[in-house]
């Protein structure tokens, strides 16, 4: 019998589990297509011919395939891509004060509602909602725009009563100023929610880069099958789907930059990607896409939150990234069924910090 | 020659390499997977305790006895045995740890003691500073009723306790005693003893000296208790399994024959949790497809649904069928005090469901007894909420009782624990007898324009109000099978009075509806009427058509029992506590239940029964 003896994990005081990037050479031909890949083959070979030199050729050629740089190693710590964000104007008159938040979560109220706490008694004092705020069932993730419109999304809590399923591949928009809701799109899915998995949509960040929504979707996933989406959602000139990853059971997900270069006399980022969470597991892949927002390949795994926690295993269903590139991951239990925490629970937040000496994300604490 | 041969098949190789060895060839990952036979998984059936689980439990016993406030570390150098001693000393411990209304404290056991290190006092601001000139240890214990650790940093020169902290959702190190005691229990199971095609060592140290054995952490998420994972390889199986060490008990062994790839990966297979494997084990075995009972003259299939809970399909007795099927829709939670605020809750698969309480183990067939003889069994399924008993979360059983002389019975219990003492549970069952010919009697205890006194006959669909008159043998309706003028099988269906366990009665609506060529309910129903309603509209009088269809040809049976709840000590009701008993903290349970009983009506089985369709 052997156990580890790692005093460290028991110094509490001290907590820190690193959680290293991944760096995946045997992933590094991803961006290659078959094509290039064989022209590439092609002209090693006849090189290596050319110089006579078969076992040298062969050995360089190794080489040149362990030596290949990963498809994406962070240069730095991450950027949000969703700080131009922008309250909207409908609260005005209505008698809130600095307080006042948007809420898809109040166990009384079907919809999204404006609300505000007591400080003292962390009671609700008041709250608001638009008539159209109520007719579409229960709502769950939302974003602000750079123009203080809501985009919102429905997913059923509890029963199905006010969600039927086919009524959830919707995306829904609240403008700004005159508080109305309405269908902004019915995104595409390969197969509609059921009473087998009730979940289309179930999170949703903006980029300001590419002016755009990400939108996760589950819909019509199975438990042998994977069928949801990562959406990229333009919002002008109208709203309409951009670009997309398939056949991938979503969670969190949020646009990022990293790294950082002077170009014409202004910082640009040299890297930009989307985090994006696991429904299935606890853990937090990295993809890359361009500066048009588009996606690089497929996913990579790179950090998790399994094992940690009260838990150990909760999914992430919120991705923040802070002004110092701090990554606040909110987890919560999710299993594709309506059996979550009560609303009222909150997250559990796990916190990375970017470690400059390793250039890697370490797991500091969790809270509830 | 051997210069030129080399070339030759160095180009062979590389031109071979070039077709076929491309860098996303199988990782090895997936070229051991592809040598690997299928995972498989089991939960712990009946448990009864070991010969190693009874000498601790009597270890933990004799511990109380002394007045120790937790078990202590043995063999332990003079400095650490200070140490420990000053910490399971001190008042604040002692003070602390709860003692149940047993009389027996929580279980505490130390679980390690090590000299604080350097690096621990890196901090300027740590309380422990004084440490750097003295000689302090720490004390690791962990607190089973609340499944959490307690740290005390012990200055031994000083002979005081500097602090304590408590620590949750912590997977701590455990000592050799209970690694020890882990193993016993995984190596003494029948489950394991399963894995291993029926040859178990018979003892931990032929265990540990025959197999490759390790400890791993895992996590029981749902019972928040300590687990551990031994894992070991016996020639070709490699075993996980999981212990819950708060029990005493195996919860459940995954195992898989790993061929020629050599022993145990854990980089290739994750550990199981308590969660990972019970929801694994019960969505293939019971969610995916029918799992058949043959009983007592009793023959079924069952199968937990996405959101109708467990339902019982095909039932014979005597081979006669009996029901087409039997499942429940809904639960509908209403609070009295608050207007319109309750739940509609659906129970069914752990995941991939519309499930808001799910099951944590899987169902159970259960022997029903009178007088130490056997007289039916029951096939039960319980369903909680992951924060039970915690204040709105729920737990509710669905059993089905089949008796030897015929009777049987379906039933909803909840187990409290909702949101007030204004809850009224109403759980729907619905009951579809099987094939045509049914006809369905009220009865009436008194002359009415419409019903003479006695059993009347209800012609066409229609809703039956709460808590309807019984007739001397406690019978509300008589439902019989009748094909070709011949009788076939008849019942008396007899309401809940009180006469049944954990029942106060059943105050039912009960509804009768045509069985339509559309199902009449029989496919997946997500959520059927409204959480609050006290009157009748509970969901099924949606299927009461206008006008009212007859019911000759196939019906329907609704049955809408309503369970007040009631927290009054000793009165207790639809509800749960919890309670710290023997040192550990469990619910203690005041079950609700309501449910029909189907009393055969002697002499109206026909001898020639039908063939099973």
């Amino acid at each position: 019998m052997s156990r580890k003896k790692n005093r460290k994990s028991s110094n509490f005081e001290h907590l820190k589990v690193e959680i290293q990037s991944i760096h995946a050479p045997h992933k590094s031909s991803l961006n290659v297509s078959p094509k290039a890949n064989l022209k590439l083959r092609a002209a090693v070979l006849l090189s290596l011919v050319a110089l006579a030199g078969i076992t040298a050729g062969f050995f360089a050629w190794r080489s040149q395939r362990t030596s290949v740089e990963p498809a994406f190693s962070l240069q730095g710590p991450l950027s949000a891509r969703n700080s131009c964000r922008r309250p909207p104007t409908f609260f005005a008159g209505r008698g809130f004060g600095r307080g006042v938040s948007l809420s898809t979560s109040e166990r009384d109220l079907i919809g999204i509602a404006a609300v505000e706490f007591d400080p003292a008694t962390k009671k609700r004092s008041h709250f608001w909602q638009h008539p159209s705020w109520s007719r579409f069932g229960q709502l769950s993730a939302f974003t602000l725009d750079r123009s203080g419109d809501v985009y919102v999304i429905p997913a059923p809590r509890v029963n199905l009563a006010d969600n039927p399923p086919v009524l959830q591949n919707r995306l829904y928009r609240i403008d700004a100023s005159s508080g109305e809701m309405q269908l902004a799109l019915e995104f595409p899915i390969d197969a509609p929610a059921s009473a087998r998995n009730p979940y289309a949509g179930i999170a949703l960040s903006n980029d300001c880069d590419t002016h755009s929504l990400w939108l996760s979707s589950v819909a019509g996933s199975e438990p042998k099958r994977e069928r949801g989406k990562i959406l990229r959602i333009q919002l002008e000139p109208m709203v309409a789907v951009q670009d997309q990853l398939d056949n991938f059971d979503g969670f969190g997900v949020a646009a990022f930059n990293a790294g950082s270069s002077l170009q014409a006399g202004a910082h640009k980022a040299s890297q930009q990607g989307l985090l994006i969470a696991s429904a299935r597991h606890s853990s937090v892949l990295l993809q890359a896409m361009n500066k048009d927002g588009q996606l690089q390949g497929r996913p990579l795994p790179w950090l998790s939150i399994g094992g940690i926690g009260p838990a150990g295993n909760d999914r992430v269903r919120k991705i923040d990234i802070g002004s110092q590139g701090e990554l606040l991951l909110h987890g919560t239990p999710f299993n594709f069924n309506l059996a979550q925490p009560s609303a009222q629970r909150a997250a559990v937040k796990y916190r990375f910090a970017w470690d400059p000496e390793k250039r890697a994300y370490s797991f500091v604490d969790w809270v509830q | 020659m051997p210069h030129t041969f080399v070339p030759l098949a160095a180009i062979f190789a590389l031109i071979t390499c070039f077709t076929g060895c491309t860098p996303e060839s199988s990782s090895p990952t997936e070229a051991n997977s592809a040598h690997q036979k299928p995972v498989q998984q089991v939960l712990a059936g009946q448990i009864t305790d070991s010969s190693s689980v009874q000498g601790y439990r009597a270890l933990l016993q004799a511990s109380q006895a002394r007045g120790e406030v937790a078990i202590a570390l043995e063999n332990l150098s003079t400095l650490a045995a200070k140490a420990q001693t000053i910490a399971l000393g001190h008042e604040i411990l002692r003070e602390r740890v709860p003692i149940g209304s047993d009389g027996i404290r929580a279980r505490l056991e130390v679980l390690s003691v090590d000299r604080l290190r350097e690096s621990d006092l890196s901090d300027p601001s740590s309380p422990h500073q004084v440490c750097k000139s003295s000689e302090c240890f720490r004390v690791d214990l962990f607190d089973f009723a609340s499944s959490r650790m307690l740290s005390a940093v012990v200055d031994i020169q000083s002979n005081k306790v500097l602090s304590w902290r408590a620590l949750v959702g912590q997977q701590p190190e455990i000592p050799d005693r209970l690694a020890k005691l882990a193993l016993e229990i995984a190596r003494s199971s029948p489950e394991v003893l399963e894995a291993l095609g029926g040859s178990a060592p018979e003892t931990v140290e032929v265990l540990m000296a025959n197999t490759k054995t390790s400890l791993n952490g895992t996590r029981c998420e749902r019972s928040q208790h300590l687990c551990v994972a031994p894992t070991f390889v016996q020639g070709n199986v490699a075993i996980w399994a999981i212990v819950d060490l708060t029990d005493l008990k195996l919860v459940g062994v995954q195992w898989t024959e790993h061929g020629q790839d050599g022993p145990l990966s854990t980089s290739t297979q994750s550990v199981p949790s308590e969660q990972s494997l019970s929801d694994a084990v019960i969505m293939e075995t019971y969610c995916e497809r029918n799992t058949a009972l043959v009983k007592l003259g009793w023959r079924l299939d069952y199968m937990l649904t996405a959101s109708d809970g467990l339902q019982i399909s095909g039932v014979h007795f005597d081979e006669r069928p009996v029901l087409t099927s039997v499942k429940l829709v809904d639960w509908h939670v209403s609070y009295s005090e608050r207007e319109g605020f309750g739940y509609a809750d659906a129970i069914g698969c752990p995941s991939f469901s519309s499930a808001a309480v799910i099951p944590f183990q899987a169902p159970q067939v259960i022997d029903i007894k009178e007088a130490g003889m056997v007289v039916g069994f029951r096939l039960q399924q319980e369903f909680r909420s992951l924060g039970w008993p915690g204040p709105c979360n729920y737990s509710y059983r669905q059993s089905y009782d089949f008796y030897a002389d015929g009777r049987f019975r379906p039933t909803a219990a909840s187990i409290g624990a909702g949101c007030g003492n204004d809850g009224t549970y109403r759980p729907l069952l619905r009951i579809e007898p099987a094939g045509p010919g049914w006809a369905l009697q009220e009865y009436s205890p008194v002359q009415t324009l419409a019903d003479a006194v006695g059993f009347n006959d209800v012609t066409h669909e229609r809703w039956f109000d709460a808590n309807g008159a019984v007739d001397d043998s406690g019978a509300r309706f008589t439902l019989r099978q009748n094909q070709a003028g011949k009788a076939l099988q008849g019942f008396t269906l007899v309401p809940g009075r009180g006469q049944f366990a954990d029942s106060r009665g059943d105050f039912e609506y009960v509804y009768a509806t045509a069985k339509a060529a559309a199902g009449e309910g029989a496919d997946e129903l997500p959520t059927l009427g409204s959480c609050c309603n006290t009157d009748h509209k509970q969901g099924p009088e949606q299927f009461i058509n206008e006008p009212a269809q007859p019911l000759d040809q196939g019906l329907v049976i609704w049955y809408v029992p309503q369970m007040k709840n009631e927290l009054n000590p000793g009165r207790e009701y639809c509800w749960a506590n919890p309670v710290l008993e023997n040192g550990v903290v469990n619910p203690k349970l005041y079950p609700c239940e309501a449910g029909p009983m189907f009393v055969p009506i002697m002499g109206e089985a026909a001898s020639d029964a039908p063939s099973s369709p």
